[in-house]
């Protein structure tokens, strides 16, 4: 057998890697085999020295119910991160909705009156309706712009009337 | 079929006494290993609906431990505290054998005396320790033989210091 082979065959019975089978077809050799013998007994020697030297005995300690601990800080950790989510959406839509009824504060105060005659209320309403067609179905724009086109044209026909 | 609150207990069971010893053997006190014991199977319960995939618990149990402990000396921002991860015994003045080892084992580097610590200390078998380090089994073999090679080497040169 090659040196470097049994050396690794040595090691790894040392650290107790080796088959059963493998170990007795080793042990076979050893013993045709006194400098390879000598070999092994020194690297077992040397691992059991080692496992001691790593293996300080600890007090034995008790270890509580952690475990259920540690379920309950899951499923509270679970609750807040809900909770915080549900926090953050409703102030991020309570913000969206603020800003959007001040935009359309300011576009309505800024826009100039439009005259009464059918042209012009035509065209407005043509306005609206291409305005209305742009935005997304549940905007607060669209709600707005078309609460502001049913008083208007309440008032057009109040008009008219008289 | 086990649920995967079975499973978190049947593990803790198990393994939370020697996870706890790796760990207070690594940390500055008990409470802290206590902690990250706590950390530890928080990460399991947090990853319960991966159970089942896990073939090597013990060792899966071992790298979350050995992340966590990692973890924590990182927060620490003291390069010296990550040394910590790889136990260091205390020598042990009745034996000179046994304090030469330990001295040896501490001379060894940091990747050696890790891989031999899991194996001997821990008593995982190749494959685990393939799971904790995330290195492969041959990785894991020359580690070995070059850490018993070293000790053995120490061992000759300090018996001959020592008629």
């Amino acid at each position: 057998m090659k040196p470097d082979v049994l050396e690794r065959l040595l090691m790894d019975s040392a650290l107790g890697r080796l088959d059963p089978d493998v170990e007795a077809l080793l042990a076979d050799h050893l013993a045709g085999d006194p400098a390879a013998a000598t070999q092994a007994r020194e690297l077992q020697s040397v691992v059991r020295l080692a496992t001691d030297a790593v293996r300080t005995p600890l007090p034995a300690i008790e270890l509580p119910g952690q475990i259920h601990r540690l379920v309950w800080r899951r499923r509270t950790e679970q609750v807040f991160a809900l909770a915080a989510s549900f926090v953050v959406g409703a102030g991020i839509t309570a913000l969206v909705f603020h800003a959007n009824l001040r935009r359309e504060n300011v576009a309505a105060s800024r826009t100039p009156a439009l005259p009464n005659s059918p042209t012009v209320a035509g065209t407005r309403t043509a306005l609206v309706a291409s305005k209305l067609d742009s935005l997304p179905f549940w905007s607060n724009q669209r709600v707005v712009l078309l609460a502001a086109a049913a008083s208007k044209a309440g008032a057009d026909s109040k008009e008219r009337l008289q | 079929m086990q649920s995967a609150s079975e499973l978190v207990d049947r593990w803790y069971g198990q393994h939370a006494s020697e996870l706890y010893n790796y760990l207070v053997k690594r940390c500055p006190d008990a409470a802290t290993a206590s902690d990250l014991l706590q950390e530890t199977f928080l990460q399991v319960v947090r990853h319960s609906d991966q159970l089942a995939k896990v073939t090597m618990p013990r060792a899966w149990l071992f790298a979350i431990a050995r992340n966590m402990l990692a973890r924590h000396y990182r927060r620490q921002r003291d390069p010296q505290a990550i040394a910590q991860l790889w136990y260091e015994p205390a020598p042990d003045p009745k034996d000179d054998r046994l304090a030469a080892m330990q001295e040896a084992i501490r001379e060894l580097p940091a990747e050696l005396r890790d891989t031999l610590e899991l194996r001997l200390e821990q008593e995982l078998s190749y494959e685990e320790i393939t799971h904790v380090l995330d290195i492969p089994i041959g990785t894991v073999r020359s580690r070995l033989h070059n850490a018993v090679r070293q000790l053995r080497d120490a061992m000759r040169n300090q018996e001959e210091r020592i008629p």
